[in-house]
Order: C-alpha cells, then sequence, then structure tokens
C-alpha cells in the first residue's frame, strides 16, 4: 500500500518466443499489460493465443532452452524479471507471486496426502514456524477453501476436481501472494462447481486483497468476475478495458466482437449465431499487418500491409485501424 | 408432451442402466422416458457424472441396457438380433466429444469417413467410383477442403476433426444422431461454426439429434426439448424456451444461476450457490437424489419422485421453492 502508483505488474512490449527444431514459434509479439493493486484483470483469448506463454513468462516458467522471451520487460514492483537471476525468481514465485493451473487432476501428487503437500508449501515460505504452529496453519487453509481439515490425511484421487482445484487454491494462497496467476481455473469444472469456485476466488480476493489475473476463454467467466478485461489474439492485446467497455460499450476490436457474437445467448432467440470465418494465423509464420485481417470482416488494404497502431480513450484500448482519427473521416 | 401426430423416431421407455461396481449396483441411468420427433432435437444437459454420456450410449445399444425399452420408429431395438441391428444401425448414428482420440491416427481421412460404410456392408452395393464421389459429397457437405482426402487426423485442427466425425456419421445417411459433447472441446469461434453446421445438416437431412452437453446456452441454442439429469435421473423435461423461461426444479433453477454470461446486469444478482458435490450413485437411497444439496428438502423427499406433467409438455420431478 505504502507505493504511491499502486502498480504491480507492468509489462512492456513483451516478446516471447518458442525455438523449436523446425521453425520459431512467435508466441507472445509485443504485449502490453498493466495491473494495478487489488486489481481483477481477466486474459481472454482462444487456444494458441499466448495467454499461458504470458503467465509462464511472468514467472519464468518458461520451458528451458526451448522458451525465450526475445525483449521487453516485465516490471514487478519495480523490479524488471527479465533479467533477475533464478534465486531472485524462487524468493518470489508462490511466496508473492502465486499460480494456479488448468488442470486440478494434474498439479498435485498423486503419492502424496493433500496434508502434507500443503505442508510442503508452508516449509518453504514459513521455515521458522514451529511445528504445532504449521498443522495449525494447514488446518487454517483447509478451513478456508471450504474442505473439512478431518480430510487432510486423504490423498488426491479421493477428491473430486471441485475439491482438488480449492486444495490447488490453498497452495497458492498460503503466503498471502500479491499477485494470483490463475491459468483457467474452472475450465476443467461443471458451472454449479465454477460458481463455487468463483465465489471462493473472489472471497479470497477480499480477504488478501491480491491482484488477480484469470486467463480463460470463456467471457462469461470474465464478465461474472473481473473488472477489466485484455483481449488476446496472437500474442498481442488487441483491445483493454474496464468490463463495461468491453461488453456495453459501442466501439469494440472486431475480433471481441466476433468472439461475443459466437457465444449463444441465453437471453437472446436468434436463430444463428455468426462464427469467425477461419483460424488464428500459425505463430510460426505470422502476416505482416494486423494478424486478424484475413477473419476480419472490415479489412482493408492498409490492415493487411501496416500493423495498426494501439488507439486509446478513457483507459479502453483498441487496436486496430478502423479507429485510427485520421482514417475514421475517410470512411 | 404434446400430441404429436406424427410417429417418434426414438422412443425410451423406462429405461434404466446399472454398473456392477464392487461397491454395489451404480446407477447410470434411472428410469428415463421420452419421445424425439423426426427432425427435433433433444437436448440432455447435467454435470460430469450424471448419466447423460451413458443414456446416449445405452439408446444407440452401444451398451446392453439393464431394464425398459428402446423405441425405434415404434420398434424395440433391444430385442433386435445382430442382423435386424446392423441395418437399424445405419440409421443411428453417434458423434464423440474429444476429436483427437476419437479419430484412429492411422487412417487417412478418406479412410475414416469410408470405413462406417465398410463395417456396416453396404460397400458391396457400391462401385469404387461411387464410393469416392460420395466421401467427396460428404466432406463437401460437411465443409472439409478436397485436399483434406489425403492427410491424416494430426494434420488437422480441433474444429476440421470435429468435421471428420460428423462426416464419418453423415456417409451412412443416418437419421438420427447421439452428438455426445461435441463441441466442449473447441474453441468459442470454432463452436459457433460446428453448431452451425449441424443446424444446416438437420434441415437439409430431417435429421433428429440427441444432443448431451453440460453447456447450457449451447443446449438452448441447438434444442427443440430439454431434458434435465441428475445423478441419472431426469429432474425436469420442458420445451427450450419454456425451461429456461419457467425453470421450476429446485436443481434446474440453481444450474442456470450459476451460468456465467456476458450480461453484465446479472453480476449482481442474487446468486443461488448449491452447496456440496454430486454423492456417489452406487446403491442410492430412495428418493430425490439432489435432496442432500437441496435448500428445500424435507422429509418428504425421501419419498421415491417421479416426473409429473405440471404444464402443457412441462415436467417436473419437484417444484419446490418456485414462483
Amino acid at each position: 500500500m505504502a507505493n504511491e502508483d499502486r502498480t504491480v505488474l507492468e509489462i512492456k512490449d513483451l516478446y516471447v518466443q518458442y525455438n523449436t527444431d523446425d521453425a520459431v514459434v512467435h508466441a507472445v509479439n509485443g504485449l502490453n499489460l498493466t495491473l494495478k493493486e487489488g486489481e481483477k484483470l481477466g486474459l481472454v483469448g482462444e487456444t494458441g493465443a499466448g495467454k499461458t506463454t504470458l503467465a509462464l513468462s511472468i514467472l519464468k516458467l518458461l520451458p528451458d532452452k526451448v522458451g525465450e522471451i526475445r525483449s521487453g520487460s516485465i516490471i514487478y514492483k519495480g523490479d524488471d524479471l527479465v533479467n533477475k537471476p533464478e534465486s531472485f525468481m524462487l524468493g518470489l514465485r508462490g511466496r508473492r507471486i502465486s499460480m494456479i493451473f488448468q488442470d486440478p487432476m494434474t498439479s498435485l501428487n498423486p503419492t502424496k496426502n493433500v496434508g502434507d503437500q500443503v505442508l510442503e508449501v508452508i516449509n518453504l515460505h514459513f521455515p521458522d514456524l514451529t511445528a504445532a504452529e504449521k498443522t495449525a496453519k494447514v488446518d487454517e487453509m483447509f478451513r478456508l477453501v471450504g474442505i473439512p481439515a478431518s480430510r487432510k490425511g486423504e490423498f488426491p484421487h479421493q477428491f473430486s476436481g471441485g475439491m482438488k482445484q480449492r486444495i490447488v487454491i490453498a497452495m497458492a494462497l498460503i503466503a498471502e501472494p500479491e499477485l494470483l496467476l490463475a491459468d483457467e481455473p474452472t475450465t476443467a469444472l461443471d458451472v454449479t462447481i465454477q460458481a463455487q469456485i468463483l465465489e471462493l476466488m473472489r472471497k479470497l480476493k477480499d480477504e488478501f486483497n491480491s491482484a488477480v489475473v484469470l486467463i480463460t476463454h470463456d467471457l462469461g467467466v470474465v464478465a461474472e468476475f473481473c473488472d477489466t478485461v485484455s483481449v488476446i489474439y496472437s500474442g498481442r492485446v488487441v483491445e483493454h478495458g474496464t468490463v463495461e467497455q468491453i461488453f456495453e460499450g459501442e466501439d469494440n476490436h472486431p475480433y471481441t466482437k466476433g468472439l461475443i457474437h459466437c457465444i449463444p445467448s441465453l437471453s437472446d432467440t436468434s436463430k444463428r449465431l455468426k462464427p469467425i470465418p477461419g483460424r488464428m494465423p500459425d505463430p510460426r509464420n505470422l502476416p505482416e499487418g494486423c494478424c486478424f485481417a484475413d477473419r476480419c470482416p472490415f479489412c482493408k488494404e492498409m490492415c493487411t500491409t501496416t500493423m495498426p497502431e494501439p488507439h486509446e480513450k478513457d483507459g479502453h484500448m483498441i487496436l486496430c485501424h478502423l479507429y485510427d482519427p485520421k482514417e475514421a473521416g475517410n470512411d | 408432451m404434446t400430441e404429436d401426430k406424427t410417429k417418434p423416431i426414438i422412443e425410451a421407455v423406462n429405461l434404466c442402466k446399472y454398473f456392477k461396481t464392487h461397491k454395489g449396483m451404480l446407477h447410470a441411468v434411472e428410469d428415463v422416458s421420452f419421445k424425439l420427433q423426426p427432425g427435433k432435437t433433444l437436448g440432455v444437459v447435467g454435470e460430469s457424472g450424471c448419466g447423460k454420456s451413458t443414456l446416449g450410449r445405452t439408446i444407440l445399444r452401444l451398451q446392453p441396457a439393464t431394464s425398459g425399452e428402446v423405441l425405434y420408429e415404434g420398434e424395440n431395438i433391444l430385442k433386435f438380433n445382430r442382423k435386424e441391428m446392423h441395418n437399424v444401425q445405419q440409421n443411428m448414428q453417434m458423434i464423440f466429444q474429444d476429436p483427437y482420440s476419437s479419430l484412429d491416427p492411422r487412417m487417412s481421412i478418406r479412410a475414416l469417413i469410408m470405413e462406417p460404410i465398410e463395417v456396416l456392408g453396404a460397400r458391396k452395393k457400391m462401385s469404387a467410383s461411387e464410393e469416392k464421389d460420395r466421401v467427396t459429397e460428404i466432406m463437401e457437405m460437411c465443409g472439409l477442403p478436397k485436399y483434406y482426402n489425403n492427410l491424416y487426423p494430426h494434420e488437422l485442427d480441433g474444429g476440421m476433426r470435429q468435421r471428420v466425425g460428423l462426416a464419418r456419421a453423415m456417409i451412412l445417411d443416418p437419421k438420427f444422431i447421439v452428438c455426445d459433447e461435441p463441441v466442449s472441446a473447441l474453441d468459442v469461434s470454432i463452436q459457433a461454426q460446428i453448431l452451425n453446421l449441424l443446424l444446416d445438416l438437420q434441415e437439409q437431412h430431417e435429421l433428429s439429434y440427441m444432443f448431451i452437453t453440460h453447456d447450457l446456452a449451447v443446449v438452448k441454442y441447438i434444442s427443440d426439448m430439454i431434458m434435465v439429469m441428475y445423478m441419472g435421473q431426469v429432474v425436469e423435461m420442458a420445451e427450450s424456451s419454456e425451461l429456461f423461461a419457467h425453470p421450476l426444479h429446485p436443481y434446474t433453477r440453481a444450474l442456470l444461476n450459476s451460468i456465467p454470461t456476458i450480461d453484465l446486469s446479472r453480476r449482481n444478482r442474487e446468486r443461488i450457490t448449491i452447496k456440496g458435490e454430486v454423492s456417489s450413485p452406487i446403491n442410492p437411497a430412495p428418493g430425490c437424489r439432489f435432496a442432500p444439496r437441496c435448500p428445500y428438502a424435507t422429509e418428504a423427499c425421501k419419498q421415491n419422485q417421479c416426473l409429473k406433467e405440471v404444464g402443457p409438455g412441462h415436467f417436473a420431478a419437484c417444484t419446490e421453492g418456485s414462483l
């Protein structure tokens, strides 16, 4: 709270690529992002848009030798993580920045009971506590996420998917991180369980006042949970704004508009959806100009040749030639 | 259900499917009855483990039913012998959820699409050129470019693979298709393409679908009738618009309330979160299976409950707490 500008995370012009045997995969291409204290940011995009790569880049957990941060900076509370050594990252991971992974089925160790797994995290972050204090902390975390502490001697396979995800959330929140990266935390779960988990995250967020980056492909979840939204396409943020600006505003990036039209609505009874034709460009071979150009209904000649500049109005950023002030007059 | 003059294409009568486990009988599908008219879609919704996929597989006789009947155009297919089954199977097909594991990775797209014809023996009636024409026709119908012919599944993305799955079902010119979560593994933009394709094919060929999904928005979009299942039992069944306008069963209402939507006005709605999780379907106690999680549960819920017609064409097992 002492920090004046209250910015937790600032990503500037980040480029991340995977160097594989056959080709270079451009996963993140000039991405910009800012996150304030206590903010809930939704990161939306389709498979392969670079959402998870971004989260892994922040924690510097990209696969060894293959994943590479080419350029740009990831400034976390004044420190540029890109140049920090592994020892610095170790102090950060789990303690100040935590991550919840998509699949609760595979993020727990099947051979260890869940209480010990939670204890492991406590041992790591609070080595100075006495054994009794540690046990008390384990019990407290279980209570917090709504699992009876009496079950801590059980193994992951004895829990349902929703309960496993609660345990993973408990582990992520033990150190009361300032930043929580949640990568599709509810995708593998049923809607009623999803509602429980989102409710839990909402409650815990209020308790710890962590900033949250919620990575998802589900616009509905974003509208329910987040304050701000970044729509990401081909490794770039193509639109950023508050949930109101994104879901209720007049102006949207054509891709965001397309995504919204793809979702069957519960209230609207119109008979046909309007799918976005085609698919995302191959990240090994990105087009010149705007990456969305060949799927865009408003595509003009310049879209295929020049990258659009971001246009910002009241904090609502759109990366599209349609919103060029000098272009607007010509149409 | 409304009195239709047309004969239903598929009818289930008191269908049950139990599995034997070492802990006891697992009641996966309990006493399910419905009628599906030609050219219509029955949506089956419910959470994982509620028996919706088992229901679909039992109706196609991919696994034997424990009791009850499945009528195809009025005939009980559960009593059919092998040969009779062979004939009727051409009219009843299935599309699977996971387009990655439901296609043989060592077969070319053409061979994959041909396979059902070979398996069901219809090949004898076709010459090689007819076969080729048929595959080309089906591929075009399902939006697969011609050159995909000689490609293999790993060269295709999820949406295209799902189209291949659909082509495999369509090549026998079926009348009824069980779609088991066909779009759940796909991105929204691809999902919309596949849903529209399913609707186009339905219009052109008067197909009937049984559409199994956990996604309520998708089911509303595609279905005429919707059946809500909970732990093997049907808790509510009604026409699509009716169900969404007047959900009656406490479970249906909680389910509808839990769906996240992009409608920001719903953001501050009173949330009905149902506590707890699905209990075990092994040797379940009689009575309502939702009772342990239900806010309105009373002693009376331990009695057996059946579907009652509560409005024209609207069936519900319970209407407790609805307005």
